[in-house]
């Protein structure tokens, strides 16, 4: 801008005959007072302007009217785990709900029966590590078992505890976690199995195609 | 739920969600722009689509990578450009081996060595594509250089800014306005009884 305002008679740099040309909003007055002077400036000016017109008028040519099949075939969308998570937890909201409770209640429940066991104080370290150890493996069984398995079963397998002792609750609740995990695979690909026959048939029929 | 009055940047985000709906929505936007921009590119028409197809594709089963920050639209213009010059670049190496084996040391090595091709004009095809897609102006088009060639074109038919096409073609602003007035002075010296 200084530059113009020291020599009003040098011609517009390529930015102001654009600017001019295209009609942008930034046109200062000293670059316009020399347009109106300048003969080779405004023939410029007007030869961009003409190009502009004839290159923005172009057809955008269409590709073959089965190019967004084609293209929707190959598209194989995928949302983060989280949202697919989400998306479960929204629809199966009430099991889900029902297995927390459970699960909240069973730890509460395992906790005041812990607490209440009088030799627990006499313990030594060791043993209550063990003894740690093992209630947090009952846990994390009873954790995965009650999110698929209904609360009768949970109370069964407490049940089971206090009759066959810790370490043979564990190893059926390791055989339970065992069929539970094999189950939520199943359930995993039941829902995906769900989500493909959502999607509309021309898609999955074009699939290969391209 | 209607897809056509939603926003690009809302679209993308239902296709994150796994939403196909607004991927053929963005599909349905973009496929003439992206697909003329790779044809003005390239001048065939097959191969265009096949390269335009790819292009989307690679663009929607990449979201994750896609930086909101930037337009839709130029990134998935940067994927479909940085494609058709991979393609236009390995085109071009397989074409230097017309001119005789690079180990050949002497002229009469590169001779006996090298392909004898038909004339490298437009071959009848072709030239029917250039008026397929247009008139002198898109002959004028053809005639540039593919880095000029994408400037014009995406300043000028799809008006994007210097700094979209900057990002686009990953080169710095100053480039892309010497591009951009070379390929104006190149066009109008072409189409200057046109322009008048």
């Amino acid at each position: 801008m200084r530059d113009r305002a020291a020599n009003p008679r040098r011609h517009l740099t390529p930015d102001e005959v654009e600017t001019f040309a295209l009609g942008l909003p930034a046109r200062p007055r000293a670059a316009r007072a020399h347009l109106g002077e300048c003969a080779e400036c405004h023939r410029e000016v007007e030869s961009l302007r003409a190009l502009d017109e004839a290159l923005s008028g172009l057809a955008h040519p269409a590709p073959s009217p089965r190019f967004a099949e084609q293209v929707m075939a190959r598209v194989s969308l995928r949302a983060p785990w989280y949202i697919r998570a989400w998306t479960v937890t929204r629809e199966r909201w009430v099991p889900l709900a029902a297995a927390s409770l459970t699960l909240a209640a069973t730890t509460s429940l395992m906790a005041l029966w812990l607490t209440s066991q009088p030799e627990l104080s006499l313990m030594s370290l060791s043993g209550l590590v063990i003894q740690q150890i093992r209630d947090f493996s009952l846990q994390v069984v009873m954790a995965i078992g009650s999110l698929l398995w209904s609360s009768s079963v949970v109370r069964s397998v407490i049940e089971a505890a206090e009759r066959i002792g810790m370490e043979g609750a564990i190893l059926l609740l390791s055989a339970l976690s065992l069929v539970t995990i094999s189950a939520a695979g199943a359930m995993m690909r039941n829902i995906e199995s769900e989500e493909r026959a959502l999607r509309p048939r021309h898609w999955k029929t074009l699939k290969g195609i391209g | 739920m209607d897809y056509r009055e939603k926003s690009d940047p809302e679209l993308v985000e239902l296709c994150k969600r796994a939403d196909e709906r607004s991927a053929a929505e963005l599909l349905r936007r973009f496929e003439r722009p992206v697909f003329s921009l790779i044809y003005r590119m390239v001048r065939d028409r097959e191969l265009a689509e096949d390269l335009a197809q790819e292009a989307f594709v690679r663009a929607f089963n990449n979201l994750g990578r896609y930086d909101p920050s930037y337009k839709f639209s130029s990134w998935l213009f940067k994927v479909a450009y940085n494609l058709t010059i991979d393609h236009l670049r390995k085109k071009r190496l397989d074409t230097v081996s017309i001119h005789g084996s690079p180990s050949a040391v002497t002229t009469e090595l590169q001779a006996a060595t090298a392909i004898t091709v038909e004339s490298m004009e437009e071959r009848p095809d072709e030239a029917l594509q250039s008026h397929e897609i247009g008139s002198e102006i898109e002959v004028a088009i053809g005639e540039l250089r593919e880095e000029y060639r994408s400037a014009i074109i995406l300043r000028h038919v799809e008006g994007r800014s210097y700094e979209e096409i900057a990002e686009i073609m990953d080169v710095p602003l100053g480039t892309v306005k010497t591009y951009i007035h070379r390929a104006r002075k190149e066009l109008q010296g072409q189409l200057q009884h046109l322009l008048e």
